[in-house]
C-alpha cells in the first residue's frame, strides 16, 4: 500500500505517519480474472485474510466489495469499509455467488486501502497474505 | 507445486466421480450430493507472489470430504483453504 496511483511493489511514495489524524493510501482494486474457462462454472467468490494483523500499532487495512469499477483514488476516510482482518476463512467477504462462466473478469472488486495513524511506528510493515477463493466444477 | 486436478463426472443414476491420475473418489446416489473444486489464490502483499491451493470437495447429505493433496478431511463444516 502506498501514496501513489500504481501497482509497483517498491518503497517509493511511502505512507506517512501524521502528527495527528490519519494518512490514507490509494485504493487497490482487485478482481478475479479468469484466463481459462471452467469446464462448467465458477461460483462462491470470496476474499479473506488470516484474521490477524501483523502490521503493528496504528496501521490498519480496510476492505470492501464494489460491483462497478471506478478509478482508484486516495481514500479520505473509512466510511463503507470494514477492517480487512475481520474477514477470515470462517467469515469471508463475498465477491459474488455466481455462477460465472467463460473467461474474463468476474464478480465484485475487492477494494483495499491502508490507514496509518499517528500512533504508528516508522519502518516497513511485515507482509500480509490475502486470499481469493472460488468454487469450480 | 501444481494443485491436484480431478475430472468430475456424473452417471445417469446420479453417482458422482472425481478422478485424478493418482486418486478416484465416488459418491453413491444415496441423497443430496455434489462435487466441486475449492480454489484459493493467496497473494503476498509485499512481494506480489501468488500461491494456488485446491481441494476436491465431495458432499453427501451435508457431510463433506475435502481432499487436499494426500490429506483428507471429513466434516460438516464449510472449510476455506
Amino acid at each position: 500500500m502506498k501514496n501513489a496511483d500504481n501497482a509497483t511493489v517498491d518503497n517509493n511514495n511511502p505512507m506517512v505517519i501524521p502528527p495527528s489524524g490519519s494518512d490514507f493510501s490509494f485504493e487497490k482494486w482487485l478482481r478475479l480474472n479468469v484466463t481459462v474457462a471452467p469446464s462448467v462454472q465458477l461460483s462462491n467468490l470470496k476474499f479473506y485474510t488470516d484474521g490477524t494483523s501483523g502490521q503493528g500499532t496504528g496501521v490498519k487495512l480496510w476492505a470492501k466489495a464494489v460491483a462497478s469499477y471506478a478509478t482508484p483514488a486516495e481514500a479520505t476516510g473509512t466510511s463503507g469499509y470494514t477492517d480487512a482482518f475481520t474477514y477470515n476463512s470462517g467469515a469471508a467477504l463475498s465477491l459474488g455467488a455466481g455462477p460465472f462462466t467463460s473467461t474474463g473478469e468476474k464478480g465484485d472488486h475487492a477494494v483495499l486501502m491502508q490507514e496509518v495513524l499517528s500512533t504508528a511506528t516508522q519502518g516497513v510493515t511485515p507482509s500480509e497474505t490475502i486470499t481469493f477463493s472460488y468454487d469450480e466444477i | 507445486m501444481t494443485p491436484m486436478h480431478f475430472d468430475i463426472s456424473q452417471d445417469a443414476d446420479g453417482a458422482r466421480h472425481a478422478v485424478s491420475p493418482d486418486l478416484a473418489i465416488t459418491v453413491l446416489p444415496d441423497g443430496e450430493s455434489r462435487m466441486f473444486h475449492r480454489n484459493a489464490i493467496k497473494k503476498n502483499s509485499a512481494t506480489g507472489e501468488t500461491t494456488h491451493l485446491r481441494a476436491l470437495v465431495a458432499e453427501l447429505n451435508g457431510v463433506r470430504l475435502y481432499a487436499i493433496g494426500g490429506h483428507f478431511i471429513l466434516t460438516t463444516q464449510d472449510l476455506y483453504l
